[in-house]
């Protein structure tokens, strides 16, 4: 049994009869999923049925820490938010820092799970064991810090933590995400899931503490993983001075930051009105997540015209690339506003920024016209324009209706070609790396069990030329099969399971990645694993997410890029020449699939590797002989 | 960042002699820049650079051509990119 990390609860919570249960933690779920992304796969698997829509009271919103969250582990304040995501129709996760998470497990649950759908807006109020549904009529329509403000007022608590949705995700956008302080569960519209339940936010006070199994191992196990920050070269010398922003720098000069809806990328480089240099004149302070000595967090002011003033908690990389480069913005105080709007409405920076783009760029075609846009002149590099969509989106006014759920949707809603612009996979808009010059790294967006998404396989080896566990050459396609399936697992053992910060895995504890996991399992909760034991929980959930794929009716055929990437080579930079061909990705696939152990031409894992991964149950439930 | 400020500038153009390999390169950059840069690079008294810094020619990293060794032509662009993390 598990004698520390977890706290042994899952709370269920049903807003359509307001009743709150307290459950056990299986224990076989602790030691098959670690929690976090594996607990949020699980559940959403075994209780959300194939074909469900995910804007009903049928989906569910499963709310997930790992075991480490508010203990003193380093960088484990994170928590996983899984549902059925309403813009991909596929598992919806993604994962939020900051406090809230600590706060949840200091209240004593390793699981929230959300269910049903309240009569009236609602938002859920949890002290320690308290549960409580209250009247959100109110705040409904706040902004997100307004939101968690009047929350706390009204509870008569500074110390309260909040997760809630803006405006986007009442009006059902599904690129609406969930904010919880200035962080953001920022992915796969789970914000209008919460927006379909009429639940405004879950507040939460949480006075107890996180047990630790062995505290003799975990002194050991936590000095060897601060030793390893300590050691790394950049971790606290570069990157928690600057944060994400200096891949500004290193994609402009890889010739990888997508540019103007991928049409100039390597031709577009704005690294001295947009990188870290400029983002240095604007920076006034860090924000640290709950017992994070990094701090990679940086708040910055905007300096310039209309949009002095405006104080964001960012922008990070994504959001340089999807408000700037992505629309063809250069406007440091322009993007630094429009990435606060974001967060304040409660709309995806990424997904936003991509579909602003995709407008632009149909606009600049004449695919849509000045009477479709009301008036707004929607070129490149226009970030008035830009600003005002954006808000028009997540309230589905005017053209903001037509575009307020994302390219795929918006493109085949506006028909005549558009959907040769729409730059997404599986209906999530692109991150911000052009991968024509990134083989490995769209292989992993391609196969991401959450669409196009760069965090759940990022090849660290191309982007940063970090030789682990082995060095790569990002413009070659060989053996990229592997090295996907390595940071597909990897990533998610180490990180997305656990719950810990992905920005240690790339910069301190690559080399170290499942030793360090299995031995703070082992010392925080008991539950002993080897380093490959630890590797094969990443392995159990990404095949347990691809099953929940499969039984929504994905197919190898979705596994796939935008027309764009396949026949359109770079033109300039450092990466001029290169795409993926049809043939590239065919080549890739068939070595992906065949390291899984999957199907080459369906993509369907087999059933000797289901029952390998002590996953038997889907097999049957799939019906895979 | 901290290689812009040592080298002064972002990118800047240099005439070398034909069939100029990259450790010539660095050999002539660490001669113009000294310690400041060399100590940025690899350990003092050392000569295999560091390695969180990536060195590339035209985009593909050395490691990928012929190392060090690799001849440089007219109008190759070589870079030197530090380590950083992700978003």
């Amino acid at each position: 049994m598990y004698n520390g990390g977890y706290t042994g609860k899952i709370l269920r919570i049903n807003l359509t009869d307001q009743t709150a249960k307290k459950e056990k933690l299986p224990l076989k779920v602790a030691k098959d999923f670690i929690g976090g992304a594996g607990f949020g796969v699980k559940f959403l698997f075994d209780e959300v049925k194939a074909g469900t829509d995910p804007l009903s009271p049928e989906n569910k919103l499963i709310f997930a820490p790992g075991p480490f969250t508010g203990t003193t582990v380093p960088c484990a304040s994170r928590i996983a938010v899984t549902g059925k995501s309403p813009l991909t129709n596929a598992v919806g996760m993604c994962l939020s820092g900051g406090h809230f998470p600590a706060e949840l497990k200091h209240a004593g649950y390793d699981v929230l799970i959300v269910e049903g759908k309240a009569q009236k807006p609602t938002y859920i109020w949890v002290k320690d064991e308290e549960v409580r549904f209250r009247d959100a009529s109110k705040i409904w329509g706040t902004q997100t810090s307004d939101c968690q403000q009047i929350i706390k007022d009204e509870l008569s608590d500074q110390n309260i933590r909040v997760s809630c949705i803006g405006p986007a995700g009442e009006h059902l956008s599904r690129m609406a995400c969930i904010i919880n302080e200035r962080r953001a569960a920022g992915r796969k519209g789970l914000g209008a899931v919460m927006g379909s339940k009429n639940l405004k936010a879950i507040a939460v006070r949480g006075t107890g503490s996180v047990e630790i199994a062995s505290k003799e191992k975990f002194k050991i196990a936590r000095s060897q993983m601060l030793k390893a920050m300590k050691e790394s070269p950049v971790l606290y010398s570069e990157f928690a001075k600057t944060g994400t922003p200096s891949n500004v720098d290193n994609t402009c000069a890889l010739g990888i930051f997508p540019a103007k809806n991928w049409s100039a990328t390597g031709e577009f480089r704005p690294v001295e009105q947009i990188g870290v240099e400029a983002l240095e004149t604007r920076w006034i302070g860090k924000e640290f997540c709950y017992n994070c000595p990094v701090g990679c967090g940086q708040l910055r002011l905007a300096r310039n015209g209309p949009y002095a003033g405006i104080l964001a908690e960012g922008p990070e990389f994504e959001t340089l690339y999807s408000l700037g480069g992505q629309t063809g913005v250069d406007n440091m105080d322009s993007i630094i506003a429009a990435d606060r709007l974001c967060d304040e409405l409660g709309v995806d920076t990424i997904s936003a920024g991509v579909t602003v783009g995709f407008a632009m760029e149909l606009f600049e075609k004449g695919i849509l016209t000045l009477a479709d846009t009301g008036g707004l002149e929607l070129n490149f590099g226009n970030h008035q324009a830009m600003n005002t969509l954006i808000r028009l989106m997540a309230f589905r006014e005017g053209i903001g209706e037509l575009l307020s759920d994302g390219v795929k949707i918006a493109s085949t809603r506006i028909g005549k070609g558009a959907e040769k612009f729409a730059m997404h996979i599986k209906g999530l808009e692109l991150p911000g790396y052009d991968v024509r010059g990134a083989k490995g790294h769209g292989l992993a967006y391609a196969t991401s069990y959450t669409g196009g998404d760069h965090n759940r396989g990022y090849a660290f080896q191309e982007i940063f030329g970090v030789p682990i566990p082995y060095a790569v050459d990002r413009l070659s396609i060989e053996g990229k099969g592997k090295l996907t399936k390595w940071n597909q697992d990897v990533r998610a053992a180490t990180c997305d399971c656990p719950t810990m910060c992905v920005f240690l895995l790339d910069t301190a504890m690559a080399p170290t990645a499942t030793e360090n996991t299995a031995a703070l399992m082992e010392a925080v909760t008991g539950l002993t694993y080897t380093p490959e034991e630890v590797a094969r929980v990443g392995e159990r959930m990404n095949n347990l997410a691809k099953a929940f794929n499969i039984g929504e009716g994905f197919t190898r055929a979705d596994d796939t890029f935008p027309e764009r990437l396949m026949t359109e080579p770079l033109k300039s930079g450092a990466s001029k020449g290169q795409l993926i061909s049809e043939k590239d990705l065919k080549l890739m696939l068939d070595e992906y699939y065949t390291v899984r152990g999957w199907d080459v031409d369906t993509g369907i894992p087999s059933r000797k590797k289901l029952v390998e991964l002590g996953l038997d149950y889907v097999a049957d439930q799939l019906g895979i002989k | 960042m901290e290689l812009k400020k040592i080298l002064g500038q972002r990118e800047f153009e240099v005439s070398i002699p034909e069939g100029s390999t990259v450790k010539d390169l660095l050999s002539w950059m660490v001669n113009k820049w000294g310690d400041q840069l060399s100590n940025r690079l690899c350990k003092p008294g050392s000569d295999s650079i560091f390695p969180h810094i990536r060195l590339m020619v035209n985009g593909r990293s050395i490691e990928f051509l012929k190392g060090m060794e690799t001849v440089l032509q007219d109008g190759d662009e070589f870079q030197m990119l530090p380590l950083v993390a992700g978003g």
